[in-house]
């Protein structure tokens, strides 16, 4: 079949094509119109194993398109068509081109059906997207990069590592369900773990993101960790050490949304929280909870881009996204600050919303399964999530202390993308039915009874009651200009320190160990010239005497032998 | 005011970035700005703060009550305490602030803490960004 090409390559196609043409409305063209045809295709092809290829020996699957691959690769190009919108303004060639080549690599990965063609893709992802980092262009940026790359490497270097044991023992590259059980296999899962942000393995997330572009934060949003939440629901489903897993990744970076100055690393704690609820329904692994994970991976997509739209829309135009330096904005940027409340409204699961329709089926597929516990952790964390996801970067950005900053509304270009990416969650949580036809499973689940709307309303309208309080109150944590350490100081300071230190110790002990050899040297050297050398006692009797009578001892002694 | 003043630094950065330069342009042409704007300042004028606040202390009120005049579909035993939600927002949300505000103390750094290997100290690029303003 002609037309079941890999999609990926129409968007590498696109990204070479855009080296050639000139700066200006060609390029805009084609950023804008690969998403927009992959998008057509996607929607059209058939299910199937539609395309393979040789390479070395390896027969790759390039094409598996199912219900779960058709609607990542459906949010992904939705996802890259507005981000590409928004950074319409950006002329520069590295950023265009990494924003296509990367939302192709994760197409591609997506489309994967075996873990050759997934590792390929995977590596693309990383190498593709760090570019969206260094094209920030400091010497902060690019050691950020350096070390977001490391670890989106190692991340590939894990599942090529898992790829090989597992081929070894089943003699198959298929990419397909599977328990962890052997080293290959937790291989696997260690690597998936790294880029969706497993706990204590997620803090590229939190470091790297705030460190893009404007525009590069908003594309490095939507794929790289969402890639990872497929190849869990994939590969994983119904491991139920991952509910756990969610349930902490929900909780821990709460504290840092809280506290972080830096609004868009905010934003990357509230987008790791996210990822939790979508592991915890992978975890539980049942038709409802796995529909919930990738609704609520399809909506989070588009939520969490357009509240980077919204902040990186006041970075642009202010040049800071710090909530210490902000404030007051409502006066002269009200159109950005009503997309950034919708975006918020949504994160926060208000009903009518995107964030509602995804996250319930998740949570009551916790409570129908018995997991209480994780139930109310979840539930803690969408109402907190409205703290630091929306109250927090409104109250601090577009009202409370006035900063005196007066900047103009966003460009047309974003406020057109965040229009539209705002039209979708609206129109998601008002017609949830246009996300649920695209899920993997069948969908019974009735989002809007009364007690869930009434229940959810108690929810929020008391956690926002509890910010107006502590705000009040002056018990709100202040911004200030300040970072707070997670645990990458572990490999940031932690380690440098420790090696730094040692290699410190190893030198002094070195040349401890080495001054007093070559002191002892010295000493029998000295030694055995007192003695031996010509100055020496021994050399008074030196030569002839001491050695005819050492000859005559000898004599003596083998006659003696001899003669017994 | 004075608050701008103690969070800012001597950083060189922010001298170029123009706030401090801003702040004192604090007296609003209003004209100049979207109507929507204009439509929000009056909303967010001091005044309004007390009818706001009031009116969401009333909602809450309406919505905790609400639990009494309908039958809830329940599937946790905890859910058919009346006010569950409610009371559930209000304290965690309000524990998890005070627990990071007490936690926070002990990982806090000033932002040069990772310089130069951190963006955090770094002003934001100029050519990245498009500074438009209403004054200056």
């Amino acid at each position: 079949m002609v037309e079941a090409f890999p999609i990926a390559f129409l968007f590498f196609a696109g990204a070479a094509l855009l080296a050639l043409l000139p700066k200006g409305a060609l390029r805009a063209g084609v950023l804008l119109a690969v998403p927009l045809v992959a998008l057509y295709l996607i929607w059209n092809l058939p299910e199937g194993n539609l395309f393979s290829a040789q390479l070395l020996n390896v027969e790759l699957e390039l094409m598996r398109v199912d219900r779960l691959s058709r609607i990542f690769a459906i949010i992904f190009c939705v996802a890259a068509f507005l981000a590409n919108l928004y950074a319409l303004h950006v002329k520069d060639t590295v950023q265009q081109v990494a924003a296509l080549a990367y939302s192709g690599s994760a197409i591609g990965a997506v489309f994967a059906g075996d873990l050759i063609a997934l590792f390929l893709f995977w590596e693309g992802t990383a190498i593709t997207s760090v570019f969206l980092i260094w094209a920030r262009r400091t010497e902060g940026a690019l050691a950020t990069g350096m070390r977001y790359l490391i670890i989106q490497v190692s991340s590939g270097v894990m599942l090529l590592a898992g790829t090989v044991l597992i081929w070894q023992e089943t003699g198959s590259f298929t990419f397909e369900a599977m328990n962890p059980g052997s080293l290959g296999t937790w291989l696997l899962l260690g690597s998936f773990g790294i880029k969706a942000a497993f706990p204590l393995m997620g803090n590229w997330l939190s470091d790297a993101y705030p460190a893009a572009t404007v525009t590069g934060t908003v594309i490095l949003s939507a794929f790289t960790t969402k890639l990872a939440i497929y190849a869990l629901a994939r590969g994983f489903p119904g491991t139920e050490l991952l509910i756990y897993v969610g349930a902490v990744m929900t909780l821990l970076p709460t504290l840092y949304a809280i506290l972080e100055n830096d609004l868009r690393r905010v934003l990357a704690y509230s987008l790791n929280i996210q990822l939790g609820f979508m592991v915890v329904g992978v975890g539980i692994g049942t038709e409802l909870s796995l529909n919930g994970t990738v609704a609520h991976a399809f909506a989070g997509i588009l939520y969490k881009a357009l509240l980077f739209m919204g902040v990186g829309a006041v970075l642009y135009r202010t040049g800071t996204a710090k909530a210490s330096e902000l404030g007051g904005l409502h006066k002269t940027m009200p159109l950005t600050l009503i997309f950034c409340a919708i975006g918020a409204m949504s994160i926060a699961a208000f009903p009518w919303l995107s964030g509602f329709i995804s996250k319930s089926l998740i949570l009551s597929a916790a409570a129908y399964k018995g997991y209480y516990i994780i139930w109310g952790v979840l539930l803690f964390a969408s109402a907190v999530t409205l703290h630091h996801s929306g109250l927090k970067i409104l109250h601090n950005v577009f009202f409370g202390r006035d900063s005196g900053l007066r900047p103009k509304e966003a460009p047309v270009q974003m406020l057109l993308a965040m229009g539209m990416t705002a039209a979708l969650c609206i129109a998601l949580g008002i017609f949830p039915t246009m996300l649920y036809d695209l899920l993997p499973f069948a969908v019974d689940y009735a989002p809007y009874t009364l007690t869930h709307i009434v229940t959810q309303f108690q929810l929020l309208f008391f956690a926002l009651l509890s910010y107006v309080l502590l705000v009040k109150s002056g018990l709100y944590p202040s911004m200030t200009r300040s970072v707070y350490l997670d645990t990458d100081w572990s490999y940031r300071r932690m380690a440098p320190a420790v090696i730094g230190y040692a290699a410190l110790m190893i030198g002094r002990m070195w040349t401890g160990v080495t001054r007093f050899a070559l002191r002892q040297l010295t000493d029998v050297a000295t030694g055995l010239y007192k003695t031996h050398g010509p100055e020496g006692r021994i050399a008074r009797v030196w030569p002839t005497g001491s050695m005819v009578l050492w000859v005559a001892v000898l004599l003596a002694a083998a006659l003696l032998v001899n003669f017994l | 005011m004075s608050d701008q003043k103690q969070t800012e630094p001597a950083s060189p950065h922010v001298a170029r970035d123009g706030t401090g330069q801003m702040s004192h342009n604090r007296a609003d042409d209003v004209a100049g700005y979207p109507a929507l704007g204009r439509m929000f300042t009056a909303l967010a004028d001091p005044k309004m703060a007390k009818t706001l606040f009031y009116t969401l202390v009333v909602l809450c009120a309406v919505l905790f009550l609400a639990d009494f005049f309908y039958h809830k579909h329940t599937y946790v035993s905890v859910e058919n305490i009346p006010g569950f939600y409610a009371l559930y927002g209000i304290l965690m949300t309000a524990g998890a602030v005070l627990l990071a505000k007490f936690c926070g103390g002990w990982v806090r750094r000033p932002e040069t803490y990772y310089a130069p290997n951190d963006v955090d100290g770094e002003s934001y690029p100029q050519d990245e960004q498009d500074e438009e303003r209403h004054n200056g």
